[in-house]
């Protein structure tokens, strides 16, 4: 049997909706119902491309692949297995899990695929899984590394074919720049299979090949995401000394990883290795255009009146001490927070929210960047969140971006301490509006300190109109009931069936 | 030296009838900080014979060194009047019995027009007006602006005729010349203040008259001056007529016939005009001896007119002996102070009528009244109309006027911003005012309380308001009415750091600059541009030597000025658009059209406002725009920010729930009239009628999500379809030049797609007057091009006048508006191209 909670055209699977807050059940298929709309309708839904090309079957799936698997199914004894798949590599997914099938026949094994992950493929889907009672995972494709709590994970990362002496030649354009710089070398996933960590001290290894060819005072070879369980960033502290002289290069496309990793990392220049095409690029994505335009939204988020925070993410650790944290911060300006859960998150959904300012999305490192404009309010990271309410981040410039809300919590890379009562002091004008940014929590503060008798009148006249303030300023306000002053209206027969398709429609 | 102290001041400040708060306004260069010196030294506070050189009030070092006045300046002076003078103060509330101090607080302000915000913010604390006129030039383009500023804000003017030397010892005129030129340049201002002024209206009759001593003449950097009344004194004696009669015969057509005795009213053949024979000649008399050396004759002048010089004047001759002579005769800041004294409303009478110009809330509440009678005793209001930069970097004193009450340090107050409605916490702090102090031109002085109709400095309000505010004791209190500035902030440079990290002190220093500032704009674009805007070149050159030097302190990238574009439309929609809700259920349709010519203004100028009541605007909008009224009654909301140029009109007929997307509507209308379709700019002078709606029957599914992007995207499918246009913004531009140099004006101006609309040549002059439309986007640069092409002759001035459609259809590869559609997505990070309808527009 075959799960597959699907919004893509695989319409001949049967298939359900989970959501992290919902959970409509199993239904039948084909033809519309009351409770479903036509197959057409979802084969012919636009769904938004990603800019990676297709992936082919054999780069997912080879025998190592297989190989791995298998082993790992059969030393630990699990009976139920859930692959996870990226949405681009869902057409080949019936052939993956088919050909597990058929090796672990002899140990009954039950094998579901799981796609269409709430928030983003590179997450565990630990609930979608636990629908299923599953008691291990296979995550396809992209992942972010954050931590799973319940299940076993196995990641496996597809392989695309370099050829090193390619690659090599094409380096050689760099030597120059290299030369007695500290050089650091990511492999993107895909290929990772090239370097491999156990042999780097070896003679004629990669390592030492690229030694010889840009002759760094050091060379340093990463594979991202690290193998390493929990921390995406955890690498690179340990070697933040000559940061800004660094040169780095990155094996792989200008994909989404990308982005995440030179955002977070400092470098002089980057480079893109494109293994597609085997071509070199430079390429600097955090430029100070970049932050500038964060700033904006930092901007945006400081004069917020109310928070959405959105909390967007399955199972990361800390997720909720974040939320504390920027309930806490919110808080001493006088913001209004609202925690909201809405599953993988879309403009109309947000635009529901019409009283909330600006929105934080709490999220996996790799997925909490939304730039569209198609969102009515501006999005922000944690990161950009902590920035724009935590005094200790005023006046300082951000060298690298933080994408992994992490660590901003104590003991993180980029922890700095909050500070309530500095929040008092600053009073400041906003960029955007144009206006004085004030705080009233603070108002009131001054006043019962100071003068007692002038305070409890002054508190007396401002607290009017304190709750829901922009909700004052709709002029729909729900239904007027006006008891007993209109007459009784007789009955009519309404409207059946439900909102998604009534019977007079 | 200085010869009044801080404690007579303030003893002063509770005799309100002898308070007198004005400013000095005049065009560029006509004078107004050296003849401000005069009243600055007679208060002692500079040396006399420095008075003219020193422009005290150019604290700035840039001003020294321009010799422009950047920001205005308040002064405040003691001075004594003597019991002569004082009979002819007439009015009961112009004057205190038994007091002959009077405390003067005047405010020197810039003559560019780049910087006429900083007089607005000047009139609005003032009572009278010294408008100053160079007698050579004539009145100029910003003398009628400031003007007639002056008059809609309720400020009574005076005049001084200023620059007399020049008059005399370049132009050589004769003296029937110069009072041609003295009575064309009074009646050139009692046109204008007639023509925005009602005689019959709450001040009353405010011309300028000679014979009534409210116009003054004389020389600023000479330091002398007079009024009719000076001279009249000299002779009523002799005459044996009241000082008073006098004055009114020696202005206008009066001759004198020296032979018979006696005054006609027409000239002939041996009679004389008295302004001439009495006041003119001896003046003539004494620049002709002096300059020509004549020795005999200036001791036999000195003795007749009075003047015995000091022992060290008694060696200069020419120029320097003129100078003190002329200031020993007649000393500008006895002439300038008996005018002011005499001429210009004390608070008391001023807020009488100011009043109702001032506040907004009802005029009969406590603040009000207490407004209108000046009463120190009543609850305070105060208007803060701009900030002044302290020591202290970062920080600024809030400056303005006490219009009721008494503001205290120590005292606790209500601080109101701009945005403030009263019930609301919106814009509203309670604070204690750390200080008040007294703004003495460089110098400050603490003071320990200030009562009404006075202006004075406050320490500590800064950090609640951002350029201008309220500042009240009484909960219930209203706004008072904010600044209407006269020019707009069209020109922009984007700045950014030339070290990255130094990102967040340039955020900080934008803050301050914004403060600092009664105009400018700082602001973060959503492309990540930080953008000053200024009312022109000159304005932003200041602005942003202030943030490099003393905001932000870092070294700055700017970029070459733009100007900000708005979007329009030209025509209906071309056909009926139709948007669906992300879950198809719920369906919009609307059309765009253009605005009458006309109605964006009227809104801009809040003729058309929100605040309107609904029946009354559609009245409006039918009889001057031929709106259909039912149609008219139903606009939904001005946009973008509630208030901008452009509605939505509710044009459906019985649609179910419509009121509970209303809401919804809105939101989608002030995102998509703020971010245009084309460009990402503003709207300007779009209607979008929405024809239909088609809504789920359930609640949940016709919510905000559903509609404010649906919205959004209708509005543009009916953009889209409308003929999209760019509108940009165009300066009126006036020029002021000899005839020679009217042809280069013409050459530079056609190159710049500016037209020429008016030509005049200045009456009684050589001097032409050329009147231009200039698109603002072609004017960087325009000064220094026409200055090169007339032989430096020409000096234009520029101010924002209105939007214009740019010609061609931005949708055309090959038309300007497409070039420049594709430059601003550019730098905003947009993807290039034009939109697509697609995407905007569903079918059924």
């Amino acid at each position: 049997m075959i799960y597959c909670s699907a919004y893509r055209p695989f319409t001949q699977f049967v298939y359900f909706t989970i959501s992290a807050l919902f959970f409509f059940g199993i239904m039948s298929n084909s033809t519309a119902s009351a409770f479903s709309s036509l197959d057409t309708a979802a084969l012919e839904r636009q769904t938004e491309l990603l800019n990676e090309p297709a992936v082919t079957f054999e780069q997912i799936w080879n025998e190592t692949h297989e190989k791995v698997s298998i082993g790992w199914i059969r030393q630990n004894g699990y009976k139920r297995i859930c692959l996870q798949f990226p949405d681009d590599y869902l057409p080949h997914s019936n052939a993956i899990s088919n050909c597990l099938k058929t090796a672990l026949a002899a140990e009954e094994c039950k094998v579901f695929i799981l796609a269409d992950t709430t928030y983003g493929s590179c997450c565990v889907d630990e609930i979608a899984a636990a629908h299923v009672e599953s008691d291990s995972m296979i995550h396809f494709g992209n992942a972010c590394r954050s931590k799973a709590s319940r299940l076993p994970v196995l990641y496996l990362y597809p392989v695309f074919s370099l050829e090193l002496p390619k690659m090599l030649q094409q380096l050689t354009t760099l030597q120059a720049e290299c030369a007695e710089r500290e050089v650091c070398i990511y492999f993107d996933i895909g290929y990772q299979h090239l370097y491999d960590p156990a042999s780097s001290e070896g003679e004629d290894t990669l390592h030492s090949q690229l030694r010889e060819l840009l002759q760094p005072k050091k060379l340093i070879i990463e594979v991202y995401p690290p193998p390493a369980e929990d921390c995406v960033e955890s690498k690179q502290q340990a070697e933040s000394a000559s940061d800004a002289e660094r040169i780095c290069l990155f094996v792989g496309a200008d994909n989404q990883r990308f982005a995440n990793l030179s955002l977070t990392t400092t470098a002089y220049q980057w480079h893109i290795l494109d293994g597609a095409t085997a071509t070199i690029s430079l390429k600097n994505p955090l430029t100070a255009q970049y932050i500038r335009r964060r700033y904006y939204y930092i901007e945006k988020c400081k004069d917020a009146q109310t928070l959405g925070l959105i909390v967007a993410t399955l199972s990361a650790v800390g997720y909720l001490d974040v939320v504390t944290r920027l309930q806490t911060m919110a808080k001493s300006r006088g913001i209004k927070t609202q925690l909201i859960s809405v599953g993988r998150i879309n403009p109309a959904k947000l635009a529901n929210f019409l009283e909330i300012d600006c929105f934080v999305l709490i999220g996996c490192p790799f997925n909490n960047m939304y730039n569209s404009k198609e969102y009515y309010k501006p999005i922000v990271s944690v990161f950009e969140a902590e920035m724009a309410l935590n005094p200790a981040w005023h006046m300082k410039y951000p060298a690298s971006y933080v994408t992994d809300f992490k660590e901003l919590l104590p003991k993180g890379r980029s922890f700095l301490p909050f500070d309530a009562t500095a929040v008092q002091d600053q009073q400041d004008v906003s960029l955007v509006s144009g206006r004085v940014r004030g705080t009233q929590e603070n108002n009131d503060t001054v006043e019962t300190a100071t003068n007692t008798t002038l305070a409890t009148q002054a508190k007396m006249a401002l607290m009017t109109s304190d709750t829901g303030l922009s909700f004052e300023d709709r002029t729909w306000q729900g239904l007027d009931p006006a008891l007993g002053q209109t007459e009784p209206a007789k009955i009519q027969k309404g409207l059946s069936g439900i909102p998604i398709k009534y019977s007079h429609d | 030296m200085v010869n009044f102290t801080v404690d007579e001041i303030r003893g002063l400040m509770d005799k309100k009838r002898n308070i007198r708060n004005m400013s000095v306004i005049a065009h560029v260069d006509h004078g107004k900080s050296t003849l401000t010196d005069s009243l600055v030294s007679k208060a002692g506070i500079i040396a006399g014979a420095k008075a003219g050189e020193t422009r005290f009030t150019d604290t700035r070092k840039d001003e020294q060194e321009r010799c422009i006045t950047i920001k205005s300046t308040a002064i405040s002076m003691y001075f004594e009047v003597e019991d002569k003078d004082l009979v002819f103060i007439t009015h009961a509330d112009q004057r205190e019995k038994d007091c002959k101090g009077f405390l003067i607080n005047l405010i020197d302000s810039p003559g560019h027009v780049d910087f006429s915000s900083e007089v607005t913010a000047a009139l609005r604390v003032t009572d009278g007006a010294l408008v100053v006129v160079d007698c050579v030039s004539g009145v100029c383009v910003q003398t009628e602006t400031v003007l007639r500023q002056a008059i809609a804000e309720r400020i009574k003017p005076i005049l001084f005729m200023n620059k007399m030397d020049r008059a005399l010892l370049e132009l050589q005129l004769d003296a029937e010349e110069l009072y041609q030129t003295f009575q064309r340049i009074v009646e050139n201002v009692n046109v204008i203040i007639a023509t925005y002024n009602d005689d019959g209206g709450p001040m009353g009759e405010v011309r300028v008259d000679p014979s009534k001593g409210s116009v003054g003449f004389g020389s600023g950097l000479h330091g002398w001056a007079f009024t009719l009344k000076q001279f009249s004194e000299m002779y009523s004696e002799k005459f044996k007529i009241d000082v008073v009669k006098l004055m009114n015969r020696l202005w206008g057509e009066n001759f004198f016939n020296a032979k018979t005795k006696k005054w006609q009213k027409q000239k002939e053949v041996d009679n004389k005009r008295s302004f001439c024979m009495y006041i003119l000649d001896p003046i003539y008399k004494v620049f002709d001896a002096i300059m020509n050396y004549k020795k005999e004759e200036i001791n036999n002048l000195l003795e007749k007119i009075g003047v015995a010089l000091k022992h060290e004047d008694k060696d200069k001759d020419g120029k320097a002996l003129l100078k003190t002579v002329m200031r020993t005769w007649l000393p500008a800041g006895e002439a300038l102070l008996q005018m002011i004294a005499i001429h210009l409303p004390s608070p008391v009478v001023a807020q009488k009528y100011r009043m109702e110009m001032l506040y907004e809330g009802p005029h009969d509440d406590e603040a009000a009244v207490a407004v209108k009678n000046c009463d120190p005793d009543g609850p305070l209001m105060m208007y803060i109309s701009k900030m002044v930069p302290t020591s202290d970097k970062g920080r600024f004193y809030a400056f303005g006027r006490v219009f009721s009450g008494k503001v205290a340090t120590g005292q606790k107050c209500r601080i109101m911003g701009p945005n403030y409605t009263p019930g609301k916490k919106e814009d509203l702090y309670e604070k204690a005012i750390q200080r008040t102090i007294l703004m003495m031109g460089r110098y400050v002085e603490a003071i320990e309380d200030v009562p009404s109709g006075n202006i004075c400095g406050l320490v500590g309000v800064d950090q609640f308001l951002v350029k201008t505010g309220t500042i009240t004791t009484f909960k219930d209190a209203h706004n008072m009415k904010v600044m209407k500035f006269s020019v707009s902030p069209v020109v922009r440079v984007a700045v950014e750091p030339k070290n990255p990290a130094d990102l967040p002190k340039l955020v900080e220093g934008l803050k301050r600059l914004a403060k600092s500032d009664p105009m400018v704009q700082c602001i973060i674009e959503e492309s990540g541009e930080h953008i000053i805007a200024g009312a022109g070149e000159l304005h932003l050159e200041i602005c942003l030597k202030d943030l490099e030097e003393d905001h932000a302190c870092i070294p700055l990238k700017k970029s070459d000025p733009v100007v900000s574009y708005r979007e329009t439309v030209s025509e209906e929609s071309n056909q009926m658009c139709l948007s669906k809700s992300p879950n198809k259920h719920n369906r919009l349709l609307m059309k765009a059209l253009p605005m009458p010519d006309g109605l964006p203004e009227d809104i801009d100028n809040g003729d058309v406002s929100s605040k309107d009541d609904f029946k009354v605007r559609a009245r409006y909008l039918a009889e001057k725009y031929d709106y259909d009224v039912t149609e008219a009654r139903k606009i939904w909301c001005f946009g973008p920010d509630g208030t901008g140029p452009n509605f939505i009109l509710d044009c459906t007929k019985s649609v179910q729930y419509l009121n509970e997307i209303k809401d919804s509507v809105v939101a989608g209308f002030q995102w998509a009239s703020k971010e245009g379709i084309m460009a990402d700019e503003n709207l300007r002078g779009v209607r979008f009628n929405i024809y239909d709606v088609t809504l789920h029957a359930d609640a949940i599914h016709r919510g905000g999500g559903q509609i404010i992007p649906t919205t959004r995207r209708c509005l543009y499918a009916a953009a889209i379809t409308a003929g999209p246009r760019l509108m940009e913004p165009v300066y009126l531009c006036e020029i002021q030049c000899p005839e020679v140099a009217v042809g280069g004006i013409y050459g530079v101006l056609n190159r710049r797609r500016g037209h020429v609309f008016e030509e005049n040549q200045v009456v009684g002059t050589p001097m032409f007057v050329v009147k231009a439309y200039l698109p603002v986007n072609e004017s960087f640069g325009f000064t220094a091009d026409l200055r090169s092409n007339t032989g430096g002759q020409a000096f234009p001035q520029c101010v924002f006048d209105h939007w214009q459609v740019l010609p061609g259809d931005p949708c055309e590869p090959s038309s300007k508006p497409y070039q420049i559609v594709q430059d601003t997505r550019k730098r905003k990070g947009l993807k290039e191209g034009l939109p697509d309808l697609s995407q905007y527009l569903d079918k059924l």
